[in-house]
């Protein structure tokens, strides 16, 4: 169980390990800006400040996200695991 | 001398998979060419029954293209073939196929030549193949006959209500394609083959371009705009506007969802004119673009319908703008793109769909609401087609973000300037149509319970950052 941050908003709440973050966060009653919770329409990209968050290693690849944006922190929540308390840009 | 037993069957001719395979290519050659052909006249077509209608049928064009297609590729033809090699006089029939005058001419070599000589190619094909050994191309083709029959016996019956009377010169235009056809060989090449009918008087017309401006159905009155928050200077139409949100905040939203919704008919037209502005894409390409612009051509008709549903005269009440096309119309088409992706993308990035939703919930209009929730999915996956193909087209790379940030702040750029250039033009005042709209809205209104839902949704400024700028 690791500890997710919204450093914006100052909420948190609790992701299990095998709940994507949107999962942990619609389960704690949190809403987070989302559409088509496939990765796809980019509407949840969020850039991780601390901690390390993966995408689903199954569909990583066919995500619409850029690798320049990847490397610059950004994740689709809705595609992504916590590996650690993560603090988001949110 | 051999020694053989004989064959258990007579198997016609051309039956065979190369037979199969090459006639099959060519009629998925002709349903693409017709798929980007009705996307252009949508285009260009104003009159909006016809209009949305040929937005519906060039998605099932698309979708009839791509099951033919695959069938080719199930018969031993080189995928690297697929698409390229068209067979050169199916393009040129559909070439002079877009060439029509007008639009009532266009509905006549569709409907009553090119989509009838199908329907007839595909039943002949059907009644010559093998039912077992080509059961995979019988099963779809009898589910493309059906689309096609329904698709021409639709558009006859609007074409009843919609236009008066039959010109004489839809029949030397209809007389003109057949005899073209018939000098193809017909639909699937079988005929005869003879030159083209060049000494017809229909015959030598220019070749067809997309319309860069669009006009409007001539029950509305011209305007530029739908809702005055997309012209900042039309303060005059904002007081008007500020006097539905008085009413209540729900009231305002259910009014600019369903308005909104009707003029996103500029949005189905950028992707649907870069269909055929395009013409070396992957084929994937044409069958996003087109579900794209008939999405948006949907969204369009949830409006209308609402507008409908409630009892309005809505061309006297509802204003609906060309301006956003008109302003793009004149940018490369990728441009387009762009600019409607950026809109697309920065709407899903802000929630603003759920916001919407939310307060049409609230305001317990179901039917608004599950429009927008339809809306709303369609959304996220034009922002993937936005995606896929812009990087496909600019370059999986830095250089392309670079392009395509680039080709869009210059999009926003002339998509501002076009406000500030027309922002006095008498068909840019929104005023006259909101005072209309508040006397019969204010009638309408009637007391829910509050469910105590605080809004803050306020309209957003068509690009307020770039605006601001000016």
């Amino acid at each position: 169980m690791y500890t997710i941050t919204l450093k914006q908003s100052g909420e948190q709440f609790e992701a299990e390990a095998g709940e994507t973050i949107m999962e942990a966060a619609e389960r704690a009653g949190i809403f987070i800006t989302h559409s088509c919770l496939s990765g796809i329409c980019r509407a949840c990209m969020t850039r991780v400040l601390s901690g390390t968050v993966e995408h689903d290693p199954d569909y990583a690849d066919e995500l619409s996200i850029d690798d320049f944006e990847v490397a610059e922190g950004y994740r689709l929540l809705c595609s992504a695991y916590a590996r650690s308390d993560v603090a988001l840009d949110r | 001398m051999v020694k053989v037993l004989p064959t258990s069957r007579e198997t016609p001719s051309h039956t065979r998979v190369g037979d199969a395979s090459r006639v099959l290519k060519r009629f998925y050659v002709a349903e693409r060419q017709l798929m980007r052909t009705l996307a252009a006249w949508f285009v260009q077509t104003s009159q909006w029954d016809l209009k949305r209608q040929l937005a519906q049928d060039t998605w099932e064009t698309a979708q009839r293209a791509d099951a033919l297609r695959t069938r080719v590729l199930e018969l031993r033809y080189p995928r690297r073939d697929v698409d390229r090699k068209y067979d050169p006089d199916m393009l040129a029939f559909m070439a002079e196929v877009a060439k029509a005058g007008d639009p009532r001419e266009f509905v006549a070599g569709v409907y009553d030549v090119a989509l009838p000589a199908l329907r007839d190619a595909y039943r002949a094909y059907l009644e010559r193949t093998d039912p077992l050994d080509d059961a995979p191309t019988a099963y779809r083709l009898r589910h493309i006959i059906a689309d096609v029959a329904a698709q021409i016996d639709r558009m006859r019956a609007l074409c009843a209500e919609v236009f008066a009377g039959a010109p004489e010169a839809l029949e030397a235009w209809r007389g003109y394609l057949r005899q073209y056809l018939d000098s193809i060989g017909g639909m699937d090449g079988f005929g005869a083959k003879a030159a083209p009918p060049t000494g017809h008087v229909c015959a030598g017309r220019p070749d067809y371009e997309a319309p860069r401006r669009t006009v409007r159905d001539a029950r509305w009155r011209p305007a530029l705009f739908h809702l005055p928050h997309e012209n900042k200077y039309d303060t005059e139409g904002q007081r008007a506007w500020k006097r539905l949100e008085a009413l209540d905040k729900r009231v305002a939203m259910q009014v600019w969802s369903a308005i909104s919704h009707f003029n996103e008919i500029w949005a189905a037209e950028a992707p649907a004119s870069a269909m055929w502005d395009l013409d070396d894409q992957p084929w994937e390409f044409y069958m996003d673009l087109a579900r794209w612009a008939w999405d948006e051509t949907r969204h369009s008709t949830m409006g209308y319908r609402v507008m409908q549903g409630w009892g309005w005269d809505v061309p006297d009440l509802v204003p609906w703008g060309n301006a956003t096309y008109n302003a793009l119309g004149p940018m490369p088409p990728i441009q387009r793109l762009a600019l409607l992706y950026f809109y697309e993308e920065g709407l899903l990035r802000a929630g603003t769909k759920q916001v919407e939703l939310r307060i049409l919930e609230s305001a317990q209009d179901g039917a608004s609401a599950q429009d927008m929730d339809y809306d709303w999915a369609d959304e996220a996956i034009h922002v993937s087609f936005g995606y896929k193909w812009l990087k496909h087209l600019l370059g999986d790379d830095k250089a392309g973000r670079e392009e395509l940030q680039r080709l869009t702040d210059e999009a926003r750029a002339i998509m501002a300037r076009f406000v500030t250039e027309h922002k006095d033009d008498p068909e840019a005042r929104l005023a006259p149509y909101f005072e209309r709209l508040y006397d019969v809205v204010a009638e309408m209104v009637y007391d829910i319970p509050d469910d105590g839902l605080e809004i803050n949704w306020a309209p957003v400024v068509a690009d307020e950052e770039v605006l601001e700028e000016l």
